[in-house]
């Protein structure tokens, strides 16, 4: 994990560290090793960042232009013949243009598809509503057999995207526009599709967060111990579906307060699935939700709209001190034990 | 609040009811009470005026009715006497700060200087009420509190039960005296437990096991504290103290080694905030300047 997390962040770390650029150099690699990794993109080859991927296998490299339907349901023809195709497209496209093939040509047939889709949240910002995509993990993780990751870096990035090739099905990989400060210094850290990584331990209050909201969540934590001496757990679940369980069931009992974190509709994205996971324990757990509360975000900077909407570390520093004072608990006796 | 004062609270609240351990764990204490339904109290003058001038006869209610209320004062200023009323019933003891109704005996001290000097292992001389009439039950009475100077850290019992007796009792009373402080206003303490949210400070001796192993924990919630016993489930430690073994946990008590040299050496270990572990080592070392 990087020391600074974001601190001693460049631009050059923007053109060599960022999800969108990592994501391109493994697909290369990857596809030097196995001759069934196809790329395939609709008019966003340098945008997505899959014209690494061109520019050394070009006789792999299909682009669909202005058709994501179209992407979608090649991707599924070449899966069926048992090529590994990654497609690459924003976020906003995959998961709602396309979302019929998606649903019915890939996840139906369960066919190792690898979607990578950019720019997703309001990553795009100033480009508007149309290119924001807030509404994708509620799409993909209600389509049976698909594995929705939302990696934090780029670092993460490589992890899930080498991890997609041993996942027999369907896959959706989210990710930004290729400016997000990297988070992890190694990628040795021992990523696994499902289970959660805890990036800082805590006991008083779990933040739960996805993408670029880990790191954000990592500076509110420390942020929350300087200032008000709080222990703040903090867990990268970079894996929505399969949600892990029993790091969310360790959180509700040993912390007993959860927010989550997610540059997304605070509904049916992590929020939610994590939510579904606490009602179904019946245990007790003051609970809260971060992201775009149900409405279409404003246009501008990204990093404005982080702020605007309470995802910045300052903001999730404050409705952790918030939710510390929601009051739930059963065990209210104070009298000693003697 | 006055030390003396102070100091007698924490007795009564923090250090009577670990008698309950050697009652239950004790087998020869255990047999000498099991039959035992009394009331024993111990009380001091404060030196305050009574509420019609002069001090309470001893063992008399201090205004002539129902005993007062837990710190009340006499006369609209501090109690004239202060007290605790230990009741047994077939060895089950429950203890209150507040004078007894009727007690059977009574352990009268002229000050309240004079009751925490005894209590604190050193010689002072109470007055004694209703001994001739129940001469047994002042040899049972003197022999707990001869149970509780196990606590004092120049006791150093060498046979496995008193052992495990001395670190029960030892844990068990520094947990509720922490707590027992916040309750009674000590502005520092107050201070450390007001912002903090709900968190568990768990001591346990390893090995831990429900029946007979030694485990306490103090919670804090926004200011307000509860000494328990057992392992706090609903919630995992803030704070942990784990001692290796009782023999560990004696040598840490008995300051035999400092507690940076007992985390070395092994015989504690602390799982979670280091700077919350020594703000509650430092209330733990006030307190224990107050009762030993």
């Amino acid at each position: 994990m990087s020391d600074g997390t974001g601190t001693t962040w460049t631009c050059y770390d923007a053109a060599t560290m960022t999800a969108r650029e990592i994501y391109g150099r493994v697909l290369a690699e990857l596809s030097d090793t196995d001759p069934r990794v196809v790329g395939l993109t609709a008019d966003l080859s340098k945008s997505t960042a899959i014209v690494n991927f061109e520019r050394e296998h070009p006789d792999r490299f299909f682009n669909m232009g202005i058709a994501e339907q179209n992407l979608m349901g090649v991707a599924a023809g070449m899966a069926k013949v048992g090529l590994i195709p990654f497609a690459s497209t924003f976020a906003a496209f995959a998961s709602m243009r396309a979302a019929e093939q998606v649903r019915t040509d890939i996840c139906y047939q369960n066919l190792p598809v690898k979607i990578i889709a950019t720019h997703s949240g309001v990553s795009f910002g100033a480009a508007g509503t149309t290119h924001h995509c807030t509404e994708d993990l509620a799409i993909m993780r209600s389509f049976a057999n698909m594995t929705v990751i939302v990696p934090a870096d780029g670092t993460e990035t490589a992890n899930a995207v080498r991890a997609a090739m041993d996942i027999p099905g369907p896959v959706y990989i989210r990710i930004g526009r290729g400016f997000e400060p990297p988070f992890y210094d190694r990628e040795d850290y021992g990523f696994a599709v499902g289970k959660a990584h805890k990036v800082h331990d805590g006991t008083d209050l779990t933040v739960i967060a996805c993408g670029i909201g880990v790191l954000q969540a990592v500076e509110a934590a420390r942020l929350l111990k300087e200032q008000d001496g709080l222990s703040v757990r903090v867990l990268n679940m970079h894996t929505i579906k399969p949600i892990d369980r029993e790091a969310i069931l360790s959180a509700i009992t040993e912390t007993r307060r959860i927010l989550t974190v997610e540059e997304h509709n605070t509904l049916g994205g992590l929020g939610s699935a994590v939510a579904d996971v606490i009602a179904e324990s019946g245990k007790g757990c003051a609970f809260a939700k971060a992201g775009f509360p149900d409405v279409y975000s404003e246009v501008g900077y990204p990093e404005d709209l982080y702020a605007h909407y309470g995802l910045d570390a300052n903001g999730i520093a404050d409705r952790v001190r918030k939710l510390l004072k929601v009051e739930f608990e059963e065990d209210e006796e104070w009298e000693d034990e003697v | 609040m006055d030390s003396e004062l102070l100091t007698a609270r924490l007795f009564f609240r923090a250090a009577f009811p670990v008698m309950k351990v050697p009652l239950r764990d004790d087998p020869s204490m255990r047999t000498a009470w099991e039959s035992v339904t009394a009331t024993v109290q111990f009380s001091a003058d404060t030196g305050a005026p009574a509420a019609g001038g002069a001090p309470p006869a001893e063992g008399a209610p201090a205004a002539g009715g129902a005993p007062p209320a837990e710190g009340a004062p006499a006369a609209g200023g501090a109690p004239a006497r202060i007290g605790a009323c230990l009741r047994f019933d077939q060895g089950e003891l429950t203890v209150s700060e507040q004078l007894c109704d009727a007690p059977d005996l009574t352990l009268h001290f002229k000050s309240v200087a004079a009751m925490n000097a005894l209590l604190r292992g050193g010689v002072a001389l109470p007055r004694f009420r209703g001994a001739l009439k129940h001469p047994l039950l002042l040899v049972k009475t003197l022999k707990l509190l001869m149970a509780l100077t196990l606590m004092l850290p120049r006791n150093r019992p060498k046979d496995p039960l008193r052992q495990y007796l001395k670190v029960k009792m030892s844990l068990y009373m520094i947990t509720t005296a922490l707590s027992v402080y916040n309750k009674l206003g000590d502005p520092v303490m107050s201070a450390w437990t007001k912002p903090q949210p709900d968190r568990i400070y768990q001591f346990t001796v390893e090995p831990w096991e429900p029946e007979n192993g030694i485990a306490v924990f103090l919670r804090v919630k926004g200011g307000r504290t509860k000494a328990g016993r057992g392992v706090y489930t609903r919630r995992r430690p803030f704070v942990h103290f784990r001692f290796s073994s009782v023999e560990g946990a004696m040598k840490v008590l008995l300051k035999e080694v400092a507690f940076v040299e007992g985390v070395e050496k092994g015989y504690v270990a602390i799982d979670g905030s280091p700077e919350y572990s020594a703000q509650l080592n430092d209330f733990m070392a006030i307190l224990q300047g107050l009762l030993t």
